[in-house]
């Protein structure tokens, strides 16, 4: 029995450190995968909420099969895709965080997020989940819906690109 | 490949402490609202939590009860239906009551009490469920027999209760008494227990003088008091089945 299903209990049961607990676990997460999605922070921030609220909305209906963090990716995926079809074109703050980051953070930051970006859409799917959220093989093939194999593949394909896309950044 | 994996961890390190703590505190508050406002719209009536309650149960062994009043019948109808017969179909009504054994004494054989400690509703709730459940399908099949062997002359009323359902509400205080027992830990020590009661019977009714020296009035007060001990085990199942149980009461 793993901790969150005991999470999930007392969430069910109406337990507010419980539900603190949970959205302060998986906040970064979501974000970061919403981040990746959509680029702007401010965005990204408002469909993370957007991602727990739902899953709170379904909480009573919802029965643990895998883990919950595969769950809220599938959410999360959904609301991008929602957001995508309401907004066609984001504005793109490449550094909203202002002035304080280190400009080595920022260099990374930009080129991990520019070659994500220049992924093709299949690809860019499997490579956050496997490079950026570490989630395992198995689990992406779950939440994707594919077979085990073609996530091999895939991976293996973005690894390639993102390998000649980041060489590339470093040589400009 | 080595710049991939450095340049990745060093972002998810990154990412992680560009956090903003208000929108995480609001992003708090909104999914607690969410999810009140979502319990709110969800009350169910006590009608939708029986069904609900219905769905974790098996149902073979309803389908078994069933097919068990069914041979009973066939029986009855091909045999001469004679009060020998009768008699001897209270040597089933034990195991009726047995079948629901397993689908009774589940939770408390795999300890599965602790999670339903910590479920939305109380043991109480569910238990009680439960047992209505499991009553209202036994007093349909029961009726269902009744009825048809009454209208194709088979079986009178008063052989009908003092053979079959005599027995089988004994059975069911013996199912109910050891569920809520602590001294008794095992099914298949109620299922001793019952196996006892059928050999019982079995010597009451192949006892000739003494089966005709019980009087009909006899036969009535003991299945009173037989349903009376039954509804007190029922009561108290529910009401120290946090006790029995072993649950931490504060859960419920």
């Amino acid at each position: 029995m793993d901790l969150d299903f005991l999470l999930i209990q007392k969430m069910r049961m109406g337990d507010d450190t419980a539900i603190d607990a949970f959205v302060e676990k998986y906040y970064p997460k979501i974000l970061q995968y919403c981040r990746l999605h959509i680029r702007d922070y401010g965005y990204a921030e408002d469909l993370t909420q957007e991602t727990f609220v739902k899953f709170f909305r379904s909480l009573s209906d919802y029965r643990q099969y895998g883990k919950v963090a595969n769950y809220l990716y599938v959410i999360a995926g959904n609301v991008c895709k929602d957001f995508y079809k309401k907004v066609q074109e984001i504005p793109i703050e490449e550094n909203s965080e202002g002035a304080s980051d280190h400009r080595e953070q920022i260099n990374t930051r930009i080129a991990i997020e520019t070659a994500i970006n220049s992924l093709p859409t299949e690809l860019k799917e499997t490579a956050i989940l496997f490079f950026l959220q570490e989630v395992k093989l198995k689990e992406i093939a779950c939440i994707l819906g594919i077979g085990l194999s073609l996530v091999k593949y895939r991976i293996k394909k973005a690894r390639e690109l993102l390998q000649a896309a980041l060489s590339e950044e470093e040589k400009k | 490949m080595k710049s991939i994996d450095r340049k990745v961890s060093q972002y998810i390190n990154d990412s992680k402490e560009s956090v903003n703590r208000d929108r995480v505190r609001d992003t708090i508050l909104a999914s607690k609202n969410a999810f009140s406002l979502h319990e709110n719209e969800q009350t169910i009536n006590y009608f939708e939590f029986l069904y609900q309650q219905s769905q974790y149960i098996q149902k073979q062994w309803w389908f078994f009860q069933g097919g068990l009043l069914i041979f009973l019948w066939l029986v009855l109808e091909y045999s001469d239906s004679s009060l020998y017969v009768q008699r001897c179909m209270g040597l089933t009504a034990p195991l009726f009551g047995l079948l629901i054994l397993p689908e009774t004494w589940k939770n408390r054989k795999y300890a599965s009490m602790e999670i339903e400690g910590a479920a939305l509703y109380t043991l109480r709730q569910i238990y009680s469920a439960r047992i209505l459940l499991f009553a209202l399908v036994d007093l349909l099949f029961l009726s269902v027999f009744w009825f048809t062997a009454a209208k194709t002359g088979i079986l009178s009323g008063s052989s009908f209760i003092v053979n079959f359902f005599l027995p089988f509400i004994v059975t069911c205080c013996i199912i109910f008494r050891s569920m809520c027992s602590r001294l008794i830990n095992s099914e298949y020590l109620t299922l001793l227990i019952c196996m006892c009661w059928e050999s019982i019977w079995m010597m009451i009714i192949y006892n000739e003088r003494f089966y005709q020296a019980v009087n009909q009035v006899v036969w009535i007060g003991l299945l009173i008091l037989a349903i009376l001990y039954l509804l007190y085990c029922i009561y108290r199942s529910q009401k120290y089945c946090d006790k029995i149980w072993e649950v931490n009461s504060e859960w419920n």
